[in-house]
């Protein structure tokens, strides 16, 4: 199964750091998408079907806590798959990510650990991959 | 590798700093944090960050504004025990050349394609 994924980000450099290491961690991919922040984001989930979405926290217009909540409180979108993506480290704002069923993957990461969250969140198999391998000599650290 | 100012080795120690960013931040402390690098570094760590080969200078730019957004972020999270709420403003650019007001923390970096230096300041809290 191929996963249409949502990268929401104010950065386009990271979002497209975020889209390289997605692209690495040899996870299927469908369509991409990105936004520039929560509102464009919650825009994105009205007109397409999304499998994850991968979210930043600071952002201007509609943070990703602003966004998290507007998804689950959807019930169309409740069940989306989300990982936050941050340098984020306070544990009370990374529990309450978790309280509200999304996934945290801390800046810097790696495809591996992308990849492990992914694996959790969707409940694909490890077995899922579009390339031979992740890539686990790779330089790439964000 | 990070090391203390004077544990540079002297040709790394001498190679001018170019380009400069600041992330100021705002929680249980409030300051800044500046990084500065040599020439090349923009560029190296656009390439890294991106996989891209020659990357724009604005790509350049926003990497390296990305990076010091990380550093501070990892360096709030270690000084707070994981405890303290930050807001960080988006990394805007500075000067290379540093001011006169002092850190309470300063530190380098040596690469092989230059160096880097980091300086804390806070304003409130700590």
């Amino acid at each position: 199964m191929a996963l249409n994924v949502l990268i929401v980000d104010d950065s386009a450099v990271m979002r497209t750091m975020v889209l390289r290491t997605l692209k690495l961690s040899g996870v299927p991919l469908g369509e991409i998408h990105e936004a520039p922040d929560g509102q464009a984001g919650l825009e994105v989930l009205q007109e397409h079907w999304i499998d994850l979405v991968l979210l930043d926290l600071n952002m201007p217009r509609m943070n990703g806590e602003e966004l998290l909540g507007e998804v689950r409180g959807n019930p169309e979108t409740a069940n989306v798959p989300v990982i936050v993506v941050s340098t984020e480290g306070s544990e009370s704002r990374i529990n309450l990510i978790h309280k509200l069923g999304a996934g945290f993957v801390h800046k810097p990461f790696r495809p591996e650990q992308l990849r492990t969250a992914i694996l959790a969140l969707t409940g694909l198999s490890d077995d899922a991959h579009e390339t031979s391998a992740v890539a686990s000599n790779v330089g790439s650290d964000f | 590798m990070l090391v203390p100012l004077d544990y540079l080795e002297e040709e790394q120690r001498d190679v001018p700093l170019a380009h400069g960013v600041v992330v100021r931040f705002f929680g249980p402390m409030t300051g800044r944090l500046e990084l500065r690098v040599s020439e090349r570094l923009p560029r190296v760590v656009a390439e890294n960050m991106l996989g891209l080969d020659d990357p724009p200078e604005q790509l350049q730019r926003d990497a390296f504004g990305e990076l010091a957004n990380v550093l501070t972020g990892n360096l709030l999270s270690d000084m707070t025990h994981a405890v303290g709420v930050f807001h960080l403003r988006p990394p805007t650019k500075i000067p290379a050349e540093m001011g006169a007001e002092v850190p309470v923390a300063e530190t380098a970096l040596a690469l092989e394609e230059g160096r880097a230096n980091v300086r804390l300041f806070i304003t409130l809290g700590g």
